[in-house]
């Protein structure tokens, strides 16, 4: 058996039973990154030592008969934009190539507390900046199913690793597909909570008002495992919201096992993805199966219409680079980060690091940004995007009202070849219609696979109301059971 | 179009430098940008408040406790340059 290939519900099955080691599957999936990873470069950075002496300890407590947490020394792989105490932290950004963070973000230190291990931190676009992984400085992650192709973006080190065996779970962040659309080139579920659902304490914030953590995992009980011990209020947090401190969602498994919860689902389906952006008609075959399954389940299927979609993805961009470029402006090269060699004044200083240290895509957020806040373009961009964004979440609260999950594609593109030039033209920034509407309204998003293109994976996203994040679980899991 | 003195402007905000040979290509992508992005002024969007936060239970203010996070040894352990404990820069004043 290779332990690797199991989902993590069932790796964290055979622990407890005491079937197979803490230990043993921490040195399967050290020896499959050995195996695996200088081809497909999923890991920046990586924890072998310190996990292999942590398995030893989870061993131990589940030989004394202790109590265990729910990850129960399962490996997990986290994002390098989530700070990890003595473990670095660089943002795939030659800006922090060297910078250890002094402190841990609130979820790692839920995942130790809930006794996951820590494998490695993972490759991404810089600042989480991209939809490939290719703008990372410590270069680009190749997607396991075929290595031609890109794994999604940026969180596409955290997708990668899940889909190659590398890690059992792992961590991503999401500002406007950064999980779904790497889930979705990579055949694996990725969950993004309701904003407020996860604590973002030590994120490194790309664009405060839509960034969120997210989770991938094999299946949707995967990643409803990791998500449930990631998820509640945290004070260090001010967007982290009471709601979250809700019941388990994993508990739709332990309830009534193999009930049909589609029967009866009402569904939503937006015209504008269908009328505005026609996807690749073979990509669009896979979305109507999965639709077909939904309908032959007993969910009620309608079209209905979100007029403000079709701005979705330039209000995303307008305020996703207002934010970024005002986040950037805390890299000065003074308390950390890169600092020029060569200045000779404190602007010099400033600018010869920031240029040397920052990439391209960086670079054009922050100017785009800054052009968009600055003079009368922050009334004509910035706030007229704010308030298109109140009239997409209003659209969005009127489907709400009367249908539990919205469905479309998670992303309508397959997966593109390595250094295509899609990675950097604006046709790029339009993709972002498709998932970045979930960041602007704070709703829960997942996105699970449902068929494969040419050998590479399609993926269907599902969209809930913000806190309604078990009826996404629901309709996951629901999905899975009837085509399963 | 946006003119060479406005990109050099906007980067000297966001202190960046924009090399000569990185200047044409920028200004096309940024014309681009501006395009794609301009269509949003066709919304009406007449009394229609702005969006900043979509949860309403978000706590703005924090109370004014103290508390140490990290030492300040572990907050300078990132910097190139330190002095006395304290991030050192270059004089600024005379």
């Amino acid at each position: 058996m290779d332990i690797t290939s199991l989902k993590a519900w069932e790796m964290k099955e055979k622990i407890i039973k005491k079937e197979i080691s803490c230990k043993e599957v921490i040195q399967a999936h050290i020896k499959k990154i050995e195996e695996e990873d200088s081809e497909i470069n999923a890991f920046i950075s990586l924890n072998k030592e310190e996990a292999l002496r942590k398995s030893e300890k989870i061993d131990e407590k589940i030989k004394k008969g202790e109590g265990i947490g729910l990850l129960s020394g399962l490996p997990i792989g986290i994002k390098d934009n989530i700070a990890s105490k003595d473990l670095k932290t660089t943002c795939g950004s030659k800006m922090l190539d060297k910078y250890i963070s002094p402190f841990n973000a609130t979820v790692v230190e839920k995942i130790i507390n809930n006794d996951g291990i820590i494998i490695g931190k993972t490759n991404m676009d810089e600042f989480a900046l991209g939809d490939s992984t290719e703008t990372s400085y410590f270069g680009p992650t190749k997607n396991p199913i075929n290595k031609n192709v890109v794994p999604g973006g940026s969180s596409g080190g955290s997708a990668a690793a899940v889909a190659a065996n590398m890690v059992a779970l792992s961590l991503g962040t999401d500002t406007g597909g950064s999980v779904r659309q790497p889930a979705s080139f990579c055949g694996i579920v990725g969950i993004k909570p309701s904003y407020g659902m996860i604590s973002r304490y030590g994120v490194i914030p790309m664009a405060d008002t839509l960034d969120h953590v997210g989770v991938f995992g094999r299946d949707v009980r995967d990643a409803t495992l990791i998500l449930d011990s990631l998820k509640g209020y945290d004070k260090k947090d001010s967007t982290s919201s009471k709601m979250s401190n809700s019941e388990a969602f994993s508990i739709v498994f332990e309830e009534d096992k193999g009930r049909n919860y589609l029967d009866g689902m009402k569904v939503a389906i937006p015209r504008e993805y269908i009328d505005l952006v026609p996807a690749d008609k073979k990509v669009q075959e896979q979305f109507d199966k999965a639709i077909k399954v939904f309908e032959k389940s007993g969910a009620k299927i309608e079209i209905v219409s979100i007029p403000h979609l079709k701005y979705a993805a330039e209000v995303y961009y307008i305020i996703m680079s207002c934010e970024v470029s005002s986040n950037m402006a805390r890299y000065d090269g003074i308390a950390f980060g890169h600092r020029a060699e060569e200045y000779e004044t404190l602007d010099e200083l400033y600018i010869n690091s920031r240029t040397e240290a920052f990439g391209k895509e960086a670079k054009t957020r922050i100017l785009a940004g800054t052009y968009a806040l600055t003079g009368s373009k922050n009334a004509e961009l910035y706030q007229k995007a704010m308030k298109v964004r109140r009239l997409l979440k209003e659209d969005y609260d009127k489907v709400f009202a009367s249908h539990d999950v919205v469905l479309s594609l998670s992303s309508k593109e397959l997966p593109f070849e390595l250094n295509s030039i899609k990675k950097t033209s604006i046709e790029s920034y339009k993709l972002n219609m498709y998932s970045a509407p979930a960041n602007l309204a704070g709703l829960c998003a997942m996105s699970i696979p449902i068929g494969e293109v040419d050998g590479l994976p399609v993926g269907m996203e599902i969209t809930g109301d913000r806190f309604k994040d078990r009826t996404i679980i629901k309709a996951g899991i629901g999905y899975e059971r009837a085509v399963l | 179009m946006i003119s060479k003195d406005q990109v050099l402007h906007i980067a000297n905000i966001a202190k960046l430098r924009i090399t000569d040979e990185e200047l044409e290509p920028f200004m096309e992508k940024f014309d681009q940008i501006i395009e794609f992005v301009d269509r949003i002024r066709e919304v009406d969007t007449e009394d229609v408040e702005p969006l900043y936060q979509v949860n309403e239970d978000n706590e703005l203010l924090e109370y004014n406790e103290t508390n140490q996070m990290i030492s300040r040894q572990e907050a300078l352990q990132n910097t190139q340059e330190q002095k006395y404990g304290y991030f050192k820069i270059l004089k600024v004043v005379e």
